[in-house]
């Protein structure tokens, strides 16, 4: 199981730094000049010269990109700028700070949206998938079939403005979406996301209830199943002990790469619901032409994405020893 | 994934078509046949048929209708809009004239908006679905087929276009991708976004389709009659296209309607994020974008495009699930 | 004076509206039940603006403390919500109106605005005990500083230290503040003619006979120089506690506030500067204990909260986020917000200028004046309330001796004279000439170069529109050789006065210089530079009036462009909110907290 661990997490870190080369080679293609947006608007010849020096952008591609990779380990020093200790993702020259900072700011937001509706799909998800497989064919399994059809063909633009319009403005059910730390108020942090949980959830649920439903029918149809049942088995206790576990593999298959891509992607959520997450600020990094800070998100949402592959790839391995064998 | 909907009687008919006349039918026959039966099939494909006939059939639409989508009637004609911009008849300036309303600010008409909006949405999302199955194909069976190093490296290649958090990279590059096709001194023509748009939703999307060829390809590779045909001395591109390539029609069938939608709602979603087309081209994404501004005021501008595209999204899932379940109904699980 | 007329035709036009929604109930136009309450609150939002009023005033004046709105509250917590976080904390750097108003709370200079009541204002001593003596015909200037004046550590604000402010913006890692003060103490390239003190080298025309005295020598008279100090530019720096470029990262506080925390891009907390005396100070009132600064939400999240002003956004307002073109029928309609309504025209230029190197035929420039679709870009823009059109170069907010005049009949038909336009082609002997028109690839921009190209094709023009991307826009439409007919800029005026706009916007032809029209005849530089050396402030502000007129009516560089208003909104527990009127922001001098 370890040396499993181990490999799976070497491969992951291989994808990681490749994932950062192939970004920090594109990058470099992209015709902004950071050392101009960092001189100002009477910029002499020498002073660009001296921030591209302080930015390090004369030395050549191979050597920026080493001592980037150094600089996550070690921490870097910028001549005039600041120092930028490790992990040192970069420093933005728009914010005069270094990237991760920023980041580690904007993480929580990002988080908070993204575990609170992943609970709240997961769970209902898969209720309603066992409620469906219970109760094949009849009116419930119909509904949580065609609704979760429609959830998943649903935009986020569209049926968030829509519920923010009728609930938030027509109807002052749901709070004015806005992320506020759970320390500070966790009435009001609660508040805030519920809305967008509940969207994300209409979209995310159907996978879910889909999953669950499939694999229970197929799993309750199995001869064990029967077998516990005729023997006297309460319904409950076969839902449980066998049912329920059967799902568990494809559920955490889809659940580790749905919460992946929600960490590193959920840039059309926070801009409709005006969140401050790492969304928001890529694009606000995108706009900035914050090149230090983009690669930064880029490579957090990548690992992100990496991060829940292995998790799930190590879940699976608990759950299905053959796994490991493959 | 079922369309548990159509489950029951779509599996009964199957089951007496078969054994009632077992003789003389092709499998694309059969498929015929079952997808005939399937209502929810059929209705699908005659609502996703009408998208496409509406974006071909555009500008007649247009001509017919008598509008069209880059007139500024509202600025032109005065009294549609208010001061503010927005339309002055209720929902959304609606009226004989203007049947799905004006947009605002800019006056123009959403009913042929949104209709030549489909071209712009569809022509991308079937191009870059185009290119996509054909590189997962070719990639999916040349990785399956070679194994080994080969397979080793596109596996990898694969994980790793997979890991990039996409959205993010597409807004970041699309500059990039638009700098590269026209210099900057010079007039960027309107087809230009829709190349970069098409470019980098390829980039990503191909990955997908081929992971799940190559799985395929690998299992097929030691069935027997695969076996059969290299021992009698086929040669591999015999072997991938008369034995490999009849078999895996299906599953790419079923990828690609499943993709066309995924495509069109990446393309809106990008454009609402602001790198789709330009205000010069009716687009949905931009159509979503605007919306998003002004739906306090001006709801009904969001409900248009939003509806459009959910039952378009809707018809095109539910179709590419009635084609896999006639194609093959023992998928059904 | 025309914004006045236009607000009333604002107010009509607001009413008929009202009248039309209640002809149609259920009118999606105008939705949440706004049509009859339309009319009654309109009244507020279009009261007539008054341009302000500023004069010079007295070392009486210059005495703290500052004149308290009405129901001031002291102490509290107050939030400020805005997009942006500032883009520089070192008052040399500082050129741009949000960071200089943040400025407002930190730094003090040798002279500033006092606020006297509402639109209008005093130039006072801020340090100094007056706003400055000038001798030898303005070509020296005298500064005194008050008694107890103190930095945030206790140590005394002496000569040395304005001494050391100005000679350290010459240094070259100082790029982005203004150059007035430079450029008049060394005439020539003043980067060249000095590098700053930080290698022991002294500008010989600061003196600084004592503590508290500093005198200015200048090598050509400059009548209005107190005015240029008051830029937040200007601000000071201690000698003592200068950290060069790092001083970006937060300044040694002379003002009443001083930075307890700060999260890039996300927040500040101010708390009160110890060492600062509301007795000496005559513009900051510093009413709330406690600032919290809030950034990264759009102008449209920030309304809505506003608006809503629910739990602790009562207590919030925006120093720069105005209402956006989608939302400002409804936060105009509603007649709960109209005491939380603040509106005011920028104090801007914003003009489309001519490439004259290009557009040589004064005709099609006269022209495409004609066929100008003002009124489409205000509609497009949000209406009459979001944008006014002005007919003049210099704007009449921050021109001390405005006249208007009309030469393109803009305010007959804002839409747009297509018939005129036709004529002028057909005897310019083109009727068919190509414009290219560049535009920043904003959403707005590209809706309104939609409008514009539907307007100029009208009248015969075609247009090439030409996205540039939006990080380099500037860069590109400043360039000399650049290959566009037409394109956007706009220049603010450091002070009321023509001398800070006319001289500067048809100066001298550079690469990334401000005269974007490449307007330069030795005939108009030489007029430009008698208004400027002339002593007699009241005749140079009637002759830069005139030379407005002549300049559109000789030469035609530009197309005088739409002019935002901003409305902004304040929770109801903010008191004392008040635009200025120069800098275009909520002033922070102001502010207190409800109880």
């Amino acid at each position: 199981m370890l040396r499993f661990l181990i490999r799976r997490t070497l491969a992951a870190a291989v994808i990681l730094m490749i994932i950062s080369a192939v970004t920090f080679l594109l990058f470099y293609a992209i015709p902004a000049d950071p050392a101009r947006l960092a001189c100002g608007k009477v910029c002499p010849p020498e002073t660009l010269a001296q921030a591209r020096h302080n930015l390090g952008i004369d030395k050549p591609l191979m050597v920026q990109f080493v001592s980037w990779v150094v600089a996550i380990f070690v921490g870097r020093d910028y001549e005039g700028l600041g120092h930028c200790p490790a992990p040192c993702l970069g420093y933005s020259f728009v914010n005069r700070q270094p990237v991760f900072d920023t980041i580690i700011d904007r993480l929580p937001a990002t988080l908070a949206l993204t575990v609170g509706a992943a609970v709240i799909f997961l769970l209902f998800g898969v209720a309603t998938g066992v409620i469906a497989a219970l109760r094949q064919g009849k009116a419930l399994d119909k509904i949580a079939s065609v609704s979760s059809l429609i959830g998943a063909s649903v935009q986020i633009y569209f049926v968030g403005t829509l519920l923010m319009y009728f609930f938030v403005y027509q109807l002052h059910v749901f709070a004015q979406p806005k992320y506020i730390p759970i320390t500070e108020d966790p009435v009001g942090w609660f508040s805030g996301l519920l809305l967008p949980w509940i969207v994300l959830a209409i979209i995310f649920t159907a996978n879910y209830t889909r999953m669950t439903r499939s694999t229970m029918v197929e799993t309750l149809s199995e001869d064990y199943v029967r077998t516990a049942r005729a023997k006297g088995m309460s319904g409950a206790s076969v839902v449980l002990r066998f049912a329920l576990r059967g799902t568990l593999t494809p559920i955490v298959t889809i659940f580790g790469v749905d919460l992946g891509t929600l960490i590193g992607g959920a840039i059309i959520t926070e801009t409709t619901f005006g969140l401050q997450g790492l969304g928001r600020l890529s694009l606000n990094a995108v706009n900035n032409s914050d090149l230090p800070l983009l690669m930064a998100v880029v490579l957090v949402a990548a690992a992100a994405i990496v991060v829940m592959n292995v998790v799930v790839d190590a879940l699976y391995a608990v759950i299905d020893p053959r796994v490991r064998l493959s | 994934m079922t369309t548990p909907t159509s489950t029951a009687p779509a599996v009964d008919a199957t089951s007496v078509t078969e054994t009632q006349e077992a003789v003389g039918r092709s499998p694309g026959q059969l498929m015929w046949l079952r997808f005939r039966r399937d209502r929810t099939g059929v209705i699908s494909a005659i609502i996703v048929i009408f998208f496409f006939l509406v974006a071909i059939l555009a500008p007649v639409i247009a001509a017919v209708y008598g509008k069209n989508p880059y007139t500024l009637y509202g600025q032109d004609i005065p009294g549609l809009l208010n001061d503010y911009g927005y339309p002055v008849a209720p929902n959304g300036g609606i009226s004989s004239e203007y049947w799905f309303g004006l947009e605002p600010s800019l006056g123009r008409d959403v009913f042929t908006q949104l209709v030549y909006g489909i071209r712009t949405s569809l022509g991308i999302a079937v191009v870059a679905t185009i290119i996509m199955t054909v590189l997962g194909i070719v990639i999916g069976i040349v990785a399956g087929y070679a194994g080994g190093k080969t397979d080793y490296f596109v596996g990898r290649v694969i994980d790793l276009t997979l890991s990039f958090p996409q959205t993010l990279f597409i807004i970041a590059f699309m500059p990039v991708v638009d700098s590269i096709l026209v210099a900057s001194n010079e007039e960027p023509p309107v087809w230009l976004r829709a190349v970069s748009l098409t470019i980098m939703l390829t980039a990503f999307g191909w990955a997908g389709l081929a992971r799940l060829l190559r799985g395929q390809v690998l299992s097929l590779r030691t069935r027997e009659f695969v076996e059969a045909a290299k021992v009698t001395g086929a040669s591999p591109a015999r072997i991938v296209f008369k034995e490999l390539l009849p078999n895996l029609w299906t599953p790419i069938l079923i990828q690609s309607t499943l993709l066309l939608p995924a495509m069109v709602t990446a393309e809106a979603g990008l454009s609402f994020l602001g790198v789709g087309m330009g205000e010069l081209v009716p687009d949905w994404g931009r159509m979503f974008l605007r919306a998003t501004q002004v739906y306090r005021n001006d709801i009904t501008y969001l409900i248009f495009p939003g509806v459009a595209l959910l039952v378009f999204v809707v018809a095109f899932n539910l179709l590419g699930d009635s084609i896999r379940d006639a194609f093959d109904p023992k998928i059904k699980r | 004076m025309n914004i006045r007329r236009r607000s009333a035709f604002a107010l009509l036009a607001a009413a008929s509206m009202a009248l039309v929604g209640a002809c149609a109930p259920g009118n999606a136009g105008a939705p949440a039940g706004a049509p009859s309450a339309g009319a009654s609150s309109a009244a507020p939002a279009a009261a007539p603006y008054k341009p302000a009023v500023i004069t010079l005033g007295t070392a009486e004046d210059s005495k703290g403390p500052a004149i308290a709105p009405e129901g001031v509250v002291k102490g509290g917590t107050v939030t400020m919500i805005d997009r942006d976080d500032y883009a520089h904390l070192d008052p040399a750097q500082v050129y741009v109106n949000t960071d200089a108003n943040m400025g407002l709370l930190l730094n003090r200079g040798l002279t500033g605005y006092k606020r006297i009541a509402k639109g209008e204002y005093k130039l006072v001593g801020d340090l100094a005990t007056d706003a400055g003596t000038p001798s030898d015909g303005g070509k020296t200037w005298t500064f005194t500083l008050k008694d107890g004046v103190k930095w945030q550590d206790g140590a005394p604000i002496t000569s040395a230290d304005v001494k050391w402010t100005i000679e350290r913006m010459f240094a070259p890692f100082v790029t982005f503040g203004p150059s007035y003060i430079q450029q008049w103490l060394t005439e020539e390239d003043y980067k060249k003619a000095y590098k700053g003190p930080y290698d022991g080298k002294e500008l010989d025309n600061i003196e600084t006979p004592d503590d508290k005295t500093i005198v200015f020598k200048f090598k050509t008279p400059h009548a209005d120089a107190n005015y240029a100090f008051a830029m937040a530019g200007y601000s000071i720096v201690p000698k003592a506690k200068d950290t060069k470029e790092k001083y970006d990262q937060g300044p040694v506080s002379s003002g009443p506030y001083i930075i307890k925390s700060h999260v890039v891009d996300k927040s500040y907390e101010l708390v009160r500067n110890p060492n600062w005396d509301p007795n000496t100070d005559p513009i900051r009132g510093a009413y709330p204990d406690v600032w919290k600064l809030e950034f990264g939400q759009e102008a449209l999240q920030i309304t809505d909260r506003l608006v809503a002003d629910s739990g602790p956004d009562q207590t919030a307002f925006t120093f720069y986020a105005a209402v956006p073109p989608e939302r400002l029928q409804q936060v105009l309609d509603d007649p709960n917000l109209a005491d939380r309504r603040m509106i005011s025209p920028s104090p801007y230029g914003n003009y489309y200028y001519f490439n004259l190197d290009r557009v040589k035929d004064q005709k099609v420039r006269q022209a495409v004046n004609f066929a100008w679709p003002s009124k489409q870009i205000q509609q497009t823009l949000g209406g009459p309330n979001a944008a006014a059109l002005p007919t003049t170069i210099l704007n009449e907010n921050t021109t001390v001796g405005y006249e208007p005049y009309d030469l393109f009949e803009k305010t007959t038909k804002p839409e747009g004279d297509i018939e005129k336009a036709k004529q002028l082609l057909a005897e310019s002997g083109n009727p068919n000439p190509t414009i290219v028109y560049a535009y920043n690839q904003t959403p707005v921009q590209e809706q309104v170069t939609v409008v514009i190209k539907n307007a100029l094709e009208k009248a015969g023009i075609k247009v090439v529109a030409k996205p540039l991307d939006r990080k380099t826009y500037y860069d590109s439409i400043s360039q000399t050789k650049n290959e566009f007919d037409l394109y956007w800029g706009g220049w603010g005026a450091d002070w009321p006065s023509g001398s800070t706009v006319m001289p500067i916007i048809f100066g001298p032809v550079s690469d990334g210089g401000q005269n974007m029209s490449h307007l330069n005849t030795p005939e108009l530089s030489a007029k430009m530079k008698e208004i400027s050396e002339n002593p007699d402030i009241d005749a140079a502000n009637k002759a830069w009036m005139a030379l407005d007129k002549e300049v559109q009516e000789k030469y035609t560089p530009l197309v005088v462009a739409e002019n935002r208003i901003a409305t902004t909104l304040h929770g109801s527990k903010v008191g004392g909110a008040e635009i200025d009127p120069q800098q275009w922001v909520v002033s922070p001098n102001t502010i207190f907290v409800k109880k």
